[in-house]
This record gives C-alpha cells, sequence and structure tokens, in this order.
C-alpha cells in the first residue's frame, strides 16, 4: 500500500498577481473544459487502488474559479479511483471574489475540508500595490462566509514586507483576522521579488524600495509574538499553526515523503524519482487526448541528493531533521559527510542539534538561506 | 663597399606621422623588397601587434643599394621604436647613425614625440633632414608646418623637404639628400673592434642575433668577442647584414650595420647600448650612452585559473629570452593566489607583454593596476626598493620616501593651455616652461611623478584637449616625495593586498573611495563589518557594513524544489570564490575592483 498526497494544478486566474511566479493562465472557458478533460485522463491514467490517499490539495492558479459541476467531476474521479485515508486533509485555495456561499457549500458537500484563502492584506493601497483583484472589504466578507458556511480548518495567506507598507498597518491587517477565532492556520510570507514577475522588474528598475530590512525583521518579530498570543506557533519557516492544525499535506513536501501532482506543470515525487508535468497547457490537453503522458521531465536523485533534499526541505520545519531518519531512508550519514558544516552553523548560531536532530535556531529561521546552501 | 659609399640613418617621427609607411617607399624604390611583400603594408613592423597598433616596437635594421649618379650606395635604414616606453632604445639605434630623417606631418605639425626624438638625435650629434609628409591630404598646412621646424627647432627653410610617401611624391629628392647631407660614417678598419649593440632578438635555433654598428676595426666568423659590460666572450658563428632576412657576409666592417651571431643563449647577454669588442685586443673604454635597463613599472600577472600558473612562468620565461626589459619574480597574493610580480618600461610595454600572453601562449590573466617603484629610506639606513605595495613597510621604521620623476613635454593648441595647466597641478607636477611653436600651439615642460603619468593621466590629458593634445616623457630620476601607506582593513584586519601607496595629501579622499567601493563589493555577513582606511596607524575612513538579517526562501512546496535546488546551487557557487579575512569571507570581485582600477 502506497501513501500518496495528492496536487492537482489548476493554471487559471483571473488576473495574475504582480509578485506571483506561480505557473497559471488568464481563464478561457473553452481551454478551461479541454483541461478539465486533460485532467480526468491523467487522473485515470496514472491513480488506482494501490494508493491510500491521505491529503488531497487543489492549488493554483485560482482554483475557485472552477464551476462546482466541473470540480464534482474531478474529485468523483479521484475518489473512485484511490482509497481514501480515514481523516484525510482535503484543501482548496480559494481567492476572495471568485467565491460565494453556494460554492463553499458545494465544497464541503463534496469533502472538502480544509480552505486556504489568499487575503494577502487587508489595506486596499497594499492590495493594488500587488495587484490583486479584490478589496480588503471583499477579502474580509469572503472570510466571513468560509467561517460561516462551517468549516473547521481555515488557513489565511498573508503578505508582509510590501514597500510603503508600516508597522502600523500590518499590526491592523494582523488584528482584525486574528479576530476571527475559527481560524486554524496563517502562512505568512515576506514579499519576494521573483525573476520574471513584473515586480522584480520594478525593483530591478528602481521603480520599487524595498521595505528596509529592520523593519521587516520588526514585522517578523512581532508577527511571531502576536501570533503566539492567538495560540498560533510557527511550525514551518512561513507557516504557523493552532494545535493539530499543521497542513498536512504541505508537510509531505517538507518531509520529503511521496507526492502525485496533476495538470501543466505539476510535480510528482515517488522515493527517489521527481518527475514534471509540461507547463504548456495546449500540449498537456494535447498529449493526454492521444492518451499520452504529459511527463516532460525526470530526475532520479542519488541517495545523497535525497539525503540533501531530506535536510534542507526538513530544516523548514521547527522539528528540523532527524538525522538518524535521513541515515534510515537514504543510507548517508549526513552527520559524517557534513560534520563541518554542521559544527560551523552551530557556533555561529544559526543552527542546533539535540539528539539526533538539528534545526534551525530563531536567528537561523531568517537566515535559513546560508544554513541550507551548506548542505550543496 | 667604401665608406664614403654607405650612409647610416633612422628615421624619427611623432606616431602616425607616416614614418612606416615612408621606410615601405624606400624599399620600394630602391628594389630592397621581395616580390612578394611588397603588397603589405608596413613591411617592417612584423609583430601582428605592432601592425594592429601602427606602432613599431623592434628596431629593424635594413641594408638597400641606390644609384645616383654613377656611383652605388649602400644604405642601412635602422628603423626605431615609437614609443616613450623605448627611448632608450631610441636613442642607442640613432647612435648607430649618423643622420635621421626627421617626419613630420603636414596635417599635424610638431608632436611630443617629434621633439623628443629631435632632441635624442641632436644629442647624438646626427645630422637631421626635415620632411613634411603627407603634403597630399586636403588638411596640409604646409606653410605653418614650415614655420614650426623654421622657428621652434632652427631648421633653414631651404632644408625641409615635402613629401607623400603614401603617393611616392619627393621620394628621390629624399633619397638624394640622404647621399649629399648625411655623412658617410667614420673608422678605421686598422683598429680594434669597436661595435655598438643597439638591439638583439632570440632565435630558437640560432641563438641571440646581435644588431650592430662598427665603428672601428672588423668582426668575422671565428674571432672571440667580448661583450664590454659583463666581460662575456663569445666566438663568433656567423655575421652578416639584414634585408628581409639574414644576409651571411665575410665580415663587418667599420662603418657598417649588420648582425653577429655567436652562440649567446639570451638576449640579456647582448644588452642595448654594450660595446662589443675583440677579445683578444680589447679597446680600453667603451662607447658611451649604456645603460643598464631597469624596469619602471611593476604589475602582478595572475592566471585566471589557478593551474596555469606554470604556463604563465614557461610564457614568460620565452617572452623574457626576447626582451631584456621585463623582469619577473613569483608573487603570492592572498587575494589572487599564486602568480608573478612583473616589471617593465613602462605601461605600454606592460600591456604589449599582457597582451603577448594572452593571445600568443592563451593564458587568461589577472593583472593588477600598475605601480612604480619606490625607495624606502629606513630608520637605520637602509635603502629599499620597493615594487610592491604591500611590501611597503611599517610606517615606524620609514625615514623618507624617494619616488621616481619624469619630465614630460606635452604640445598642445594654446587653447587648452588652462585646462593642462589645472590637470598638471591636480597630478604634483611642476611647470619647467612653456613655449609657443607658434601662434596656436604651445609646449610645456613639466616635471611629474611618474605614478601620477602611469595612472589616468594620458588619457585626462585626451579629454580635456579634446585629443588634441600630445605628450612624451622620459626619466630624470628619484625624488623625495611625502609618500605614505594607505592600509586597508576589514573587521580590524589588515588586507595587505589591499593597500596602497599615495601621496599623504591624497590619502584621505583614495581611502574614501576604497573603503566606499568596498562596502558595495563585500555581501553583508552575519556580523558587522567595519571597513577602514588607515595611514600610519590612523584611521582616515570608515564605512559599516551592516550584518544580514534576513535571507530565506519564503515558500518551499511541491513545484519549487528543484527550482529553489537550483538557486541555492547558484549561491553556493558563487561562495567558492571568496577569501577568509579573518572571519569575513570577501569576494575575489572586490579585491580584483581595487587592485584593477588603483
Amino acid at each position: 500500500m502506497n501513501e500518496i498526497a495528492i496536487y492537482i494544478h489548476v493554471p487559471f486566474c483571473i488576473k495574475k498577481c504582480l509578485y506571483c511566479d506561480f505557473f497559471s493562465f488568464r481563464f478561457d472557458i473553452s481551454l478551461f473544459h479541454q483541461y478539465s478533460k486533460a485532467l480526468i485522463k491523467e487522473l485515470e491514467l496514472k491513480l488506482s487502488k494501490d494508493y491510500y490517499v491521505r491529503t488531497i490539495y487543489l492549488g493554483g492558479g485560482t482554483p475557485s474559479i472552477l464551476p462546482l459541476d466541473n470540480l464534482e467531476n474531478i474529485i468523483e474521479t479521484i475518489y473512485r479511483l484511490v482509497k481514501l485515508e480515514e481523516n484525510f486533509e482535503f484543501t482548496i485555495e480559494v481567492n476572495p471574489g471568485t467565491i460565494d456561499r453556494e460554492k463553499l457549500k458545494g465544497y464541503k458537500n463534496l469533502g472538502i475540508n480544509r480552505i486556504s484563502i489568499g487575503i494577502q492584506s487587508l489595506k486596499d493601497e497594499e492590495l493594488k500595490f500587488l495587484g490583486r483583484i479584490h478589496s480588503s472589504k471583499e477579502a474580509l466578507d469572503a472570510l466571513d462566509m468560509v467561517i460561516e458556511v462551517g468549516f473547521e480548518n481555515i488557513n489565511v495567506d498573508l503578505i508582509y514586507g510590501i514597500p510603503n507598507q508600516s508597522l502600523e498597518s500590518w499590526k491592523d491587517t494582523l488584528g482584525i483576522i486574528l479576530k476571527r477565532e475559527e481560524l486554524t492556520h496563517m502562512s505568512i510570507y515576506g514579499l519576494m521579488y521573483e525573476p520574471g514577475t513584473p515586480m522584480y522588474k520594478a525593483l530591478i528598475n528602481g521603480r520599487i524600495i524595498p521595505m528596509p530590512e529592520d523593519l521587516e525583521v520588526e514585522i517578523f518579530n512581532i508577527t511571531q509574538e502576536v501570533l503566539g498570543r492567538y495560540r498560533f506557533e510557527w511550525y514551518e519557516i512561513s507557516n504557523y499553526a493552532k494545535k493539530c492544525y499543521e497542513c498536512k499535506h504541505n508537510l509531505t513536501y517538507w518531509k520529503g515523503e511521496d507526492y502525485l501532482g496533476f495538470g501543466p506543470s505539476a510535480h510528482s515525487l515517488i522515493g527517489n524519482v521527481r518527475y514534471s508535468n509540461t507547463p504548456n497547457i495546449k500540449a498537456y490537453i494535447e498529449l493526454l487526448s492521444n492518451n499520452k503522458t504529459p511527463k516532460i521531465w525526470e530526475e532520479k536523485l542519488s541517495p545523497l541528493e535525497k539525503a540533501k533534499e531530506l535536510i534542507i526541505l526538513g530544516l523548514r520545519l521547527r522539528e528540523g531533521v532527524s538525522l538518524e531518519e535521513v541515515y534510515r531512508r537514504t543510507g548517508i550519514n549526513v552527520g559524517d559527510i557534513f560534520s563541518q558544516s554542521i559544527e560551523k552553523l552551530i557556533s555561529q548560531g544559526l543552527l542546533y542539534r539535540k539528539e539526533d536532530r538539528i534545526a534551525l535556531t530563531e536567528r537561523g529561521r531568517l537566515l535559513g538561506n546560508l544554513v541550507f546552501e551548506e548542505f550543496y | 663597399m667604401r665608406l664614403e659609399n654607405i650612409r647610416n640613418f633612422s628615421i624619427i617621427a611623432h606616431i602616425d606621422h607616416g614614418k612606416s609607411t615612408l621606410a615601405d617607399r624606400f624599399l620600394e624604390k630602391t628594389n630592397s623588397m621581395p616580390k612578394k611583400k611588397v603588397a603589405e603594408e608596413q613591411v617592417l613592423d612584423q609583430m601582428d601587434l605592432e601592425r594592429e597598433r601602427g606602432i613599431t616596437i623592434k628596431s629593424h635594421p635594413i641594408r638597400m643599394y641606390y644609384i645616383l649618379g654613377e656611383e652605388e650606395y649602400e644604405l642601412h635604414l635602422i628603423d626605431t621604436p615609437g614609443h616613450v616606453d623605448f627611448s632608450y632604445e631610441v636613442s642607442r639605434s640613432l647612435a648607430a647613425c649618423e643622420g635621421a630623417i626627421l617626419v613630420v606631418d603636414a596635417t599635424q605639425g610638431i608632436e611630443a614625440q617629434t621633439l623628443a626624438n629631435y632632441n635624442l638625435a641632436l644629442e647624438n650629434g646626427l645630422v637631421l633632414i626635415p620632411v613634411i609628409n603627407k603634403i597630399d591630404l586636403p588638411g596640409a598646412e604646409i606653410e605653418r608646418v614650415k614655420r614650426q621646424l623654421i622657428d621652434s627647432l632652427g631648421f633653414l627653410e631651404d632644408e625641409i623637404l615635402l613629401v607623400s610617401a603614401k603617393e611616392g611624391i619627393g621620394v628621390d629628392e629624399l633619397l638624394r639628400a640622404i647621399i649629399e647631407r648625411i655623412p658617410p660614417p667614420k673608422g678605421d678598419t686598422n683598429k680594434s673592434l669597436e661595435a655598438l649593440i643597439f638591439d638583439a632578438y632570440f632565435d630558437p635555433y640560432r641563438g641571440v642575433v646581435v644588431y650592430t654598428r662598427v665603428f672601428n676595426g672588423i668582426v668575422e666568423r671565428g674571432m672571440n668577442i667580448k661583450m664590454m659590460s659583463t666581460g662575456a666572450v663569445y666566438e663568433v658563428d656567423e655575421v652578416g647584414y639584414f634585408s628581409f632576412g639574414l644576409h651571411p657576409t665575410d665580415s663587418l666592417k667599420a662603418g657598417e650595420v649588420g648582425y653577429i651571431i655567436a652562440n649567446i643563449k639570451n638576449v640579456k647577454d647582448a644588452q642595448v647600448g654594450d660595446t662589443i669588442t675583440d677579445a683578444n685586443s680589447p679597446i680600453e673604454k667603451p662607447l658611451s650612452g649604456f645603460k643598464r635597463i631597469k624596469p619602471m613599472v611593476y604589475c602582478g600577472l595572475f592566471p585566471q585559473e589557478p593551474n596555469q600558473y606554470e604556463d604563465l612562468r614557461e610564457s614568460l620565461e620565452k617572452l623574457q629570452l626576447n626582451d631584456p626589459a621585463l623582469v619577473f619574480e613569483p608573487e603570492n597574493s592572498e587575494a589572487l593566489g599564486p602568480g608573478f610580480r612583473c616589471g617593465f618600461l613602462g605601461t605600454l610595454h606592460m600591456e604589449i607583454v599582457e597582451e603577448r600572453l594572452e593571445r600568443e601562449y592563451g593564458i587568461k590573466l589577472v593583472a593588477t593596476a600598475p605601480n612604480v617603484v619606490y625607495k624606502v629610506h629606513t630608520k637605520d639606513g637602509n635603502i629599499l626598493e620597493i615594487n610592491n605595495p604591500s611590501q611597503f613597510p611599517h610606517y615606524s621604521v620609514v625615514e623618507k620616501v624617494e619616488e621616481p620623476y619624469v619630465k614630460v613635454s606635452i604640445i598642445s593648441p594654446s587653447e587648452f593651455i588652462g585646462p593642462i595647466m589645472e590637470l598638471c597641478l591636480g597630478k604634483r607636477g611642476t611647470l619647467i616652461e612653456m613655449n609657443y611653436i607658434d601662434p596656436m600651439k604651445v609646449v610645456f615642460i613639466y616635471e611629474l611623478p611618474l605614478s601620477e603619468v602611469i595612472f589616468d593621466f594620458f588619457d585626462k590629458l585626451k579629454s580635456v584637449t579634446r585629443g588634441y593634445a600630445s605628450l612624451d616623457y622620459e626619466p630624470i630620476g628619484f625624488r623625495e616625495s611625502d609618500l605614505v601607506r594607505l592600509e586597508i582593513l576589514v573587521k580590524g584586519e589588515p588586507v595587505d593586498a589591499l593597500s596602497i601607496i599615495t601621496h599623504r595629501d591624497e590619502a584621505e579622499k583614495r581611502g574614501r573611495e576604497i573603503v566606499k567601493r568596498l562596502r558595495t563589493l563585500i555581501p553583508r555577513q552575519l556580523f558587522e563589518i567595519p571597513i577602514q582606511a588607515s595611514v600610519n596607524g590612523k584611521i582616515i575612513a570608515r564605512e559599516n557594513i551592516p550584518p544580514l538579517k534576513k535571507n530565506v526562501l519564503q515558500k518551499c512546496y511541491g513545484g519549487d524544489v528543484t527550482r529553489k535546488k537550483k538557486l541555492l546551487e547558484k549561491q553556493k557557487e558563487g561562495k567558492k570564490r571568496l577569501k577568509q579575512i579573518g572571519q569575513v569571507e570577501v569576494p575575489q570581485e572586490a579585491f580584483l575592483a581595487i587592485l584593477k582600477s588603483e
């Protein structure tokens, strides 16, 4: 029996946000129909009763663009093909401006039990800067709607480090969100300028002056403190959860466990083999209509590569990585191979070692890259 | 050939005034050129580099025969290098002649090297034939240039010949003037051998080929000759003359110019300016004017790929066989690894060597900015010659410092007098004199520290005069200067590779520039990094690199792993080029930016 996580990529957006480097297209109804047909084909090709599914995650893009009946087809296909773990986690990413009460109820009926809502900010000028399609009021209304429909596991995405954002405006956003006690999970990202995005270009051209690093660090620290008061604990560099509400699906990635991805550009990892689908949606549709795999790239990780990955991904977690477990899974003794780096990082105060585990210190959490790159 | 029918002469000119074209024309008129060569321009400039740069680096003597009236004449044209770096070689080539043609471009008039060469020729007692060249060009100002030659250099109007080497105009008249005006060589074949070395090159098969002018006596195969500066004795293997290759003859007699091959292994043993005599009956005193060549300018040359170190050594050795002015010694830079500290005659010589290493020997180089040699007098009475700023002794033991000075002549249109004086003042120059060549053209004589001249002086001069000024300089010895070692400290650790020698008045400005530059070049690290510039133990400039507080991938999910891994790999790759200075990791680029730019 193979335990897996399933990721479905919905590569459509109403409008792409200025900072986003994920793979998506402007929503187009006919393209969309072909896509969902192809997606179902891919599910049928790859899934079987050999898989014991622990989590399903509908990400994007904007999965909440999908009309309910299409979504039903997709989800029913999955249910039909695999075995589901009891208490499996089923997340959908939703964007304010693309959901209504009926859709949300529909999600619930389909077995979706976790909503991840991209709010990002509750300041209109900040939302505009980010290129979001919704206002702060729409965002908050959407959140309240999710709560009202009765979801018990709700994540909110927020972004800090927006140019001109002040500590006060951030505290406002955070305070309003945290009043909703039903929230169980928060993903809080520092704004990243990803190459290829309009935001990156603006930065390079000097049209944007990034937030001063000291303020960013202050916001980070205050966030931690405020969230703590509301019983949110950090468990990954950018993720906080109330007890037992850590995102099981994302933990799959960070622990280097198996997952299958569906849809254009989706990645899969089974054991030591990672592969990805074509990002070209036309090619994706074409290949599947001919019953061919949309896979265009594959890599086989050597035991050492796998061990390195387990380390750099595992170190994102507060609990860190068990070197013993890495050894058990790869046969690589990381403690030996990287002993110098580990000693150096410990002496720099970025890493600590407790029994067989290594993990980031508070300081290391903000300087994670300096730690990760030591394992390359 | 009878002495009366021999003429030894040079062509001297400012760069681009048409010296090489004129030489080509002579070869044509005297039918000296092999047929296949005729098409090629500037046949005497043999090295690729010489053709590309339009300058002559090595001297090339050539024998030509010319019939005038009933008589056949043997003309030895001794081509001379055309750059200030090689002025000593020029002066020795001129010493081998009785006369010289002074070529002036009709569109440019007298320039700095016209003047410098004119003076060298006078010092050597040469008869000069003034020639105005390029008279065919639309911009030719024949009358004006004539006046310059008459008023500034003291020529008579009827001495001046008008020529277009390119069109062949006036060339026959010039050849006639050479024969009529330049005296034949004097000399006594019965006396002991007395011959001047004016150049030499290394032939891998035959050893050193010595270029010589015989003043007295005869040199022939089998004879034992002695180099007077070293006392080394060689047996002559072959003698002959040059005319597109070596032409062996039975002997070279007093008055003649030619070559000697004597199983000499290194050009160092045939130094330019040295006197050759008969080992069995040596003359008493060598010819005057011999100087041992000393490098004026030094820089560090490092292989970009550390594994090319040995190749670099071998290539430098090969170049040195042919270039006695090039010196080098191993240098281990904490920043750039193993390499060589190399000495050159000047910056052009340096550039040529760098270019040949890269082009002919395929070695990619990292070159540091050039510096001069400093004489440091220590308190215990020693004099240290410092050619590497990182070896400058601690200020507590320094009594005084001397640096090389040069006499600079600048010729420029008079409208730029102001900017030129301002520039020279800023470069610590002293005005010695200023004269008008004609109402529109002025010549300055300045004394300047060589270190200022090799820095960016020429570029600045060109820019303040819109390219119209010309420059020449000659060394005039060492002078005391208020020089200090500017030290750079990174988090309290002095970094030898980054220290420079500078005038005290400039130290603060330079110090500020360097620390500011380093601030942007050294990546932030976990702790604050103070970068300081200090002179004699006193901090004169400081910048802080604040600690890095945040550097972490915010998101890493299933689809990101591969991309993010690549990102980390790239970061890691960049770190391989870091050098550890105390606790601080400094990228090689930071060193390079300082070392290359000065």
